[in-house]
């Protein structure tokens, strides 16, 4: 009888110590995922930027779009691609009407790491080449002048370099309607 | 004294089956938790794990409490079903649970969340009573000790006696009562029969 009491309760203590270790692993899921969570919702587009430069020896218009990203997590980010598109125009009335489009698509980023707790500017850029619709759409918009209206919406998406898995997670692009000048 | 001692070593018994029952769902809790956030691990326990680590817990646990009652065993399973599925609530919820993510439906993850706890309430009770009656069978038929098993069987052997020698007086008191029945209903036919007005002593 005691020999048998004696045995049920070391299977006892022994599946109490396993409980322990799995409370320990209960706790070390419960922080990663706090830990991943924190990072989803805190890393954020601080401000998203359109520079347009005139290159007067090729008659092209060079346009690039920066990001301003940060990250005040613990874990990198990489923000892979920009999908954006870019559109102008001489008013705000029509500005987002697909008739004003200039330019827009997925730009891959060749590094786009964003390290914990930094911030980084990120920029795609493309090249609108004279004689085409996007050129001629610039040239309206500007107006004969060295300035349009501009709009940029998209979105960035970025994933976690530490956790293979959580991917596509998507960024806003906070751009209202301004007046860009051209450069050059 | 010998009373205090009782109440003593029933509240040690009750004590112990509580901690074997919230160690076992702590257990299972944690593989079920690891399966459900493989993604955020580099430990992924794989699907069938959501079917082993009940059963296992629950014969571990019908292993230990064969010793006490039978509801015990079933009562044991109840405890670490409700145990894993708060502590697999708590680890799930631990970004809102911490004010990390203040909108649950603001990242994707929350999303399984709810599926997640369906899940496992409705494996980890009927595995894990499967496998704490398996284990108890398996501890009464094996484990117990042959001295155990004699003691077993002599106070059954006990019980039959007492219950033959029961069955036997019961016999013995309805003879003696139905004996009392007739002679009474005897008593009572003279009694009719002399004091009957048509009877032989008017003729």
């Amino acid at each position: 009888m005691k020999k048998h009491l004696e045995l049920t309760n070391l299977i006892g203590v022994v599946l109490v110590a396993v409980a322990i270790v799995s409370a320990g692993g209960l706790y070390y899921l419960g922080s990663e995922y706090c830990t991943i969570s924190n990072t989803l919702v805190s890393v954020e587009t601080l401000s998203a930027d359109i520079i347009v430069a005139r290159d007067n020896v090729t008659d092209r218009y060079q346009v690039i779009v920066t990001l301003l990203v940060s990250n005040p997590s613990e874990l990198d980010i990489e923000v892979y691609s920009i999908e954006y598109m870019v559109y102008a125009d001489k008013s705000t009335t029509t500005l987002t009407s697909y008739d004003a489009t200039i330019g827009g698509g997925s730009s891959g980023l060749v590094d786009g790491t964003v390290e914990a707790n930094t911030v980084k500017e990120l920029s795609v850029m493309y090249l609108i080449g004279s004689g085409s619709l996007y050129y001629e759409r610039l040239e309206y918009a500007m107006a004969g002048g060295n300035s349009a209206w501009m709009y940029l919406s998209g979105f960035a998406l970025f994933k976690l370099s530490d956790y293979e898995e959580v991917d596509g997670q998507r960024l806003g692009l906070p751009f209202y309607p301004r007046e860009v000048t051209v450069i050059g | 004294m010998a009373e205090s001692s009782n109440e003593h070593e029933t509240f040690r018994t009750k004590l112990k089956l509580v901690l074997w029952s919230v160690s076992a769902g702590t257990i299972v809790a944690f593989f079920f938790s690891s399966n459900f956030l493989a993604w955020a691990t580099q430990f992924n326990p794989g699907g069938s794990i959501l079917f082993i680590s009940p059963l296992m817990c629950g014969i571990i646990l019908g292993v230990i409490t064969c010793q006490m009652e039978a509801i015990s065993t079933v009562i044991s399973s109840i405890i670490m079903t409700i145990w894993t599925t708060i502590a697999v609530i708590l680890v799930l919820m631990s970004p809102l649970l911490f004010g990390i993510v203040l909108d649950p439906t603001g990242t994707l993850w929350m999303i399984h969340a709810p599926q997640n706890m369906l899940i496992t309430i409705l494996l980890v009770l009927p595995i894990s009573l499967l496998g704490a009656i398996t284990g108890r069978l398996f501890a009464e038929n094996t484990i117990l000790s042959s001295a155990m098993r004699r003691e077993r069987a002599m106070l059954k052997s006990e019980t039959e006696e007492w219950y033959k020698m029961l069955e036997e007086k019961l016999e013995e008191k309805r003879e003696a009562l139905e004996k009392l029945k007739a002679e009474q209903e005897m008593n009572i036919l003279r009694e009719k029969e002399g004091k009957a007005p048509g009877g032989p002593e008017n003729g």
